[in-house]
C-alpha cells in the first residue's frame, strides 16, 4: 500500500522526451526565467565564483594586497600542514564546536518541533518567538550574550548562584570559553525548528493511527514513524548544520577574539585575521581552500552515509 | 527578421555586462566632491582621508581642512571619511587598487608596519627643505620618535599626541574615607604603584552582603597600550636593542603583572576588565581612581559633569612617573601616481603650530609642538579647571613614544590572546608570562 500511494506521489520524471520546438509563449517564459535569474546569475559569478578561482590561484602565491603576488608553490599548503600549530588549534576547535553544537542544535530543534506540533493555544505565537533570533543580527547577539555570560552580572551565574553554585567567568576562562559558545548556539534553534515543524507535518497521520490499532506507545511510534519519515529533514538539517558550523566566525570575533589562550580560535576567525589583519593573502587563500575541502569531504561523507539512514517516501529499497 | 533570445545568446550578454561591469569597478573612481562644488580650472584636485572617530570628531577633520583650502585656494581637496574599524583595510585595498588618496592619516599602530609594506612616500627630503615651516625641534621627541622608519627616514607628520595616561580620582570618594588624595603623594614624589595599589585598598568599599559598592580603581587588560606606562616606569625599554625580543619577561614587569590578580580576586580593589568594561562605575560616581587618557576627556566633560574630579599622572615605578604618547599620523601615499607634493602641503599645513594648538584645544589631546602645552593646558584650565595640568609640561616631556614595531598586529594578537588569564588569575603569572614571550620571540624570528 505504501508502495502505490509512494509511487503515485512522486511520479518519475525520468524518461526520455523527444525534443520539441518551444512555442513563442514558451520562449517568452524562458527569457522571463533567465531575465528574473539574472542578477542571481551575475551576483554568482562576481562575487562567489570570481574569488573561488582567484582564492585558487593565489593559494600558490605570497601575495599582500600591496605588491605583486609570487608563485611559490606548494609552500603555503606545507606551512599550513607542517609548520602552523594554530592551523590544527584552529581546525580542531572548529570541529569541537561543529560535533558538539549540531547534534545538540538538531536534537532541541527537534524537540521543540514536537511540542509545537501539538496543538496547544497560542502556537502561532510560540512559534514567532522562536523564530526570532534567527532574524536577528549576529554582532547585535554577541553582545547580548556577553552580558548573560558575564561573571559578576550575568543571568546564568546568577541562577547557578540561587542553588550554591559559583559560576566560572565563562568568557575569560580557557576551559569554558568554547562550552559557552557551544551553549550560545542553542539559541538560533528556531530557523531550524521550522523546517522540522514542516517535516513534521508531513508525516501521514494514518501511519500513527495504524500504529495505534497495532498498540504502539509513544516511544515506538516516534523511533519506528516520526524519526524514520523526517529523516530527510534531518539529512538537510545535518548538512546545513555542518556548513554554518564549520563557518562560525562572529562570536569568536566579537566576545572571545579567539581567546583565551586560543581556546575559541575559530577557523575562519584565523583566516580572517590572516587576510585582513596580517595580509597574508595567500595564506589566507590557503586556508580558505583548506576548509572547503573539509566541509565538502563532510558532506559528502554524510550524504553516502545517508543511504543507511534517511528513508525517501518516494523510494523503495531494492528497487529503481 | 525577428531576432530571438536564445540561452546561449543570453549567456554571451550576461557575460559581457559582467565583464564591462568589473572593468567599471576597476576603473579609478573619483573623489567625492565637498559640498558638492565643482573645482575650478586653476584648482588642483587632491584626496585626503581620515577615519572616523564620531560625528563630532569627523566634523573637527572637515574644519581641519576648510581652513586648508581657506589659504591653499589653489587646492580642492576629495574628502575621504571612513569608519575607523574599516579604515586600515579600505586604505591598504585601495593601494592594492592604485587609487589610495594623496594623504591620509595612519593609527599610531601600524605606521611603522606600513612603513615597512613600502607604501608611504619618504618625507626626509620634505623636512630638510621645508625646515623651517616644519620647525622639527619644535616637536616633542617621544612624537617625533615614531615618524622615522627605518630610523634614517622620516615617514610621517604627527598628527594629534592625544595618548597622555591620565590616573583621574573622585575627590569625593576620597574625603569620605579619609585617604590623602593623589595629588598630595604626587607633591612629595610618593605617587608609586605600590602608593595606587594601597590607595585603592583603602577605598574600595564593601555592602553587608560582600557585594562592591565602591571600586578602588581599574587597570586596562595589561595589554601593550598599559605596558607602554608600566615598562618605561621600572626603566625597562619594551623591547631588546635588536629588537628581537619584547621585554615582558623582565623581573620587575613580572612582578607588576604579579600584584594585578591580587589586587582583582584577594584585595577585590580591582574590577576584572569585563567588570569595568560592562559598566562606567567612574561616571556613577563608584571608582576612586580611574585610569584613562586625554582624549577621554571630551567624553568625560559630559559624563562626570556632576562629580568632583581631578588627575595626576600615572603612578612611577622604581624608575620614574612614565607616560604614553600615542600619536597619530599623517603621510604622503608614496605612489607615483599620487600628487605628492600637494600631499606634503597639506599634511604641513595640519601639522603647522596654528593647527596644533586649535586641534589640541578641541580634541584635548595634548599639542605635538612644545610651544602650545602652556596655552593648551591654561585654556584647558579654564573649561575643565583642574590642578592636574600642571603636570602636563613634565607629562609630555618625559613621554615615551609608542615603540615603533613593524609587527604590532602580531604582537597584539598574541600578547591579547593570554595576558588576560594572567591579569585575572586564570593562569599563574609566570607561565603566561613564558608562554607569551616563546611566541613573540618565534613571531619576530619569523616576520618577514
Amino acid at each position: 500500500m505504501r508502495t502505490n500511494s509512494a509511487t503515485n506521489l512522486f511520479p518519475s520524471a525520468t524518461h526520455a522526451q523527444p525534443k520539441r520546438k518551444m512555442s513563442r509563449m514558451a520562449r517568452q517564459e524562458e527569457l522571463t526565467g533567465w531575465l528574473m535569474a539574472g542578477p542571481w546569475i551575475i551576483g554568482l559569478i562576481l562575487w562567489t565564483v570570481g574569488p573561488f578561482v582567484a582564492a585558487g590561484y593565489l593559494a600558490f602565491t605570497d601575495y599582500d594586497i600591496l605588491s605583486r603576488a609570487n608563485f611559490v608553490g606548494f609552500d603555503n599548503f606545507e606551512r599550513m600542514l607542517f609548520a602552523d600549530p594554530l592551523f590544527w588549534t584552529a581546525l580542531k576547535v572548529t570541529s569541537i564546536y561543529a560535533v558538539v553544537s549540531i547534534p545538540l542544535q538538531m536534537a532541541l530543534g527537534l524537540f521543540l518541533a514536537i511540542l509545537l506540533n501539538m496543538r496547544i493555544r497560542g502556537l502561532t505565537l510560540l512559534r514567532t518567538i522562536y523564530y526570532l533570533p534567527a532574524v536577528l543580527s549576529g554582532v547585535a547577539v554577541s553582545l547580548l550574550w556577553i552580558w548573560v555570560f558575564s561573571a559578576d552580572w550575568g543571568i546564568i551565574n546568577f541562577v547557578l548562584s540561587l542553588v550554591g553554585i559559583t559560576g566560572p567567568s565563562w568568557l575569560s576562562s580557557e576551559k569554558w570559553a568554547l562550552p559557552a559558545l557551544i551553549t550560545m548556539s542553542l539559541w538560533g534553534v528556531g530557523s531550524g525548528l521550522i523546517i522540522y515543524l514542516a517535516g513534521l507535518q508531513g508525516v501521514p497521520t494514518e501511519l500513527y493511527e495504524a500504529a495505534e490499532i497495532d498498540g504502539a506507545g509513544r516511544w515506538p511510534k516516534f523511533w519506528q514513524i516520526t524519526l524514520p519519515m523526517i529523516s530527510p529533514v534531518l539529512l538537510f538539517q545535518l548538512i546545513i548544520g555542518i556548513i554554518g558550523a564549520l563557518q562560525v566566525f562572529t562570536e569568536g570575533y566579537v566576545m572571545t577574539e579567539g581567546g583565551p589562550n586560543n581556546a575559541t580560535l575559530f577557523f575562519l576567525l584565523y583566516l580572517w585575521r590572516n587576510a585582513f589583519q596580517f595580509l597574508k593573502m595567500g595564506y589566507a587563500s590557503a586556508l580558505a581552500w583548506a576548509i572547503f575541502i573539509y566541509i565538502m569531504a563532510l558532506t559528502l561523507l554524510v550524504l553516502r552515509s545517508s543511504a543507511a539512514w534517511v528513508f525517501y517516501i518516494g523510494e523503495i529499497k531494492g528497487r529503481s | 527578421m525577428k531576432a530571438t533570445l536564445t540561452r546561449r545568446n543570453f549567456l554571451r550578454v550576461s557575460l559581457g555586462a559582467i565583464g564591462a561591469t568589473a572593468l567599471a569597478a576597476c576603473a579609478a573612481p573619483t573623489g567625492p566632491q565637498a559640498g558638492g562644488a565643482q573645482p575650478s580650472t586653476a584648482q588642483k584636485e587632491l584626496s585626503f582621508a581620515w577615519w572616523t572617530g564620531g560625528e563630532a570628531a569627523n566634523k573637527l577633520f572637515e574644519e581641519a581642512v576648510d581652513h586648508f583650502e581657506e589659504q591653499h585656494p589653489t587646492y580642492k581637496i576629495n574628502r575621504i571619511s571612513m569608519p575607523g574599524a574599516e579604515f586600515a583595510t579600505k586604505i591598504l585595498t585601495m593601494y592594492g587598487s592604485g587609487n589610495a588618496p594623496d594623504a591620509h592619516g595612519v593609527g599610531w599602530g601600524t605606521v611603522w608596519s606600513w612603513a615597512h609594506k613600502g607604501i608611504l612616500l619618504d618625507l626626509t627630503s620634505f623636512v630638510e627643505r621645508d625646515a623651517s615651516a616644519v620647525d622639527w625641534e619644535g616637536m616633542w621627541p617621544a612624537v617625533t620618535g615614531g615618524c622615522y622608519y627605518p630610523a634614517d627616514k622620516i615617514i610621517a607628520l604627527p598628527r594629534e599626541s592625544f595618548g597622555l595616561m591620565l590616573h583621574i580620582y573622585n575627590k569625593k570618594i576620597f574625603a569620605d574615607a579619609g585617604v590623602e588624595t593623589p595629588d598630595k603623594a604626587m607633591d612629595t614624589d610618593a605617587w608609586t604603584w605600590q602608593a595606587w595599589r594601597e590607595k585603592a585598598k583603602a577605598l574600595t568599599k564593601f555592602d553587608a552582603n560582600g557585594r562592591r559598592e565602591i571600586m578602588g580603581a581599574n587597570t586596562g587588560n595589561a595589554d601593550y597600550w598599559d605596558l607602554q606606562v608600566v615598562m618605561p616606569s621600572y626603566g625597562v625599554p619594551m623591547f631588546n636593542k635588536e629588537q628581537t625580543h619584547f621585554n615582558l619577561d623582565d623581573e620587575k614587569v613580572v612582578n607588576w603583572l604579579k600584584m594585578l590578580p591580587e589586587m582583582i580576586n584577594v584585595e577585590r580593589s580591582l574590577g576584572k576588565p569585563s567588570e569595568t568594561g560592562e559598566f562606567d562605575w567612574g561616571a556613577s560616581g563608584k571608582q576612586a581612581i580611574v585610569q584613562s587618557a586625554t582624549w577621554n576627556l571630551p567624553n568625560m566633560k559630559e559624563t562626570w559633569q556632576a562629580l568632583d574630579w581631578d588627575f595626576v599622572p600615572p603612578p612611577k615605578g622604581d624608575c620614574c612617573h612614565a607616560n604614553f604618547v600615542g600619536s597619530d599620523y599623517h603621510v604622503v601615499n608614496g605612489s607615483e601616481y599620487a600628487d605628492r607634493e600637494g600631499g606634503w602641503e597639506l599634511i604641513k599645513f595640519l601639522n603647522s603650530p596654528k593647527e596644533d594648538l586649535w586641534w589640541a584645544l578641541h580634541f584635548f589631546g595634548a599639542p605635538f609642538r612644545k610651544s602650545n602645552v602652556d596655552a593648551w593646558s591654561r585654556e584647558l584650565n579654564n573649561q575643565l579647571p583642574k590642578a592636574g595640568w600642571k603636570y602636563s609640561l613634565a607629562m609630555t616631556e618625559k613621554a615615551t613614544p609608542w615603540t615603533p614595531i613593524p609587527f604590532q598586529d602580531e604582537l597584539n594578537v598574541i600578547l591579547s590572546n593570554e595576558i588576560g588569564q594572567a591579569v585575572s588569575g586564570e593562569r599563574p603569572v609566570d607561565e603566561v608570562v613564558a608562554s607569551v614571550s616563546t611566541k613573540l620571540d618565534d613571531m619576530i624570528k619569523n616576520f618577514k
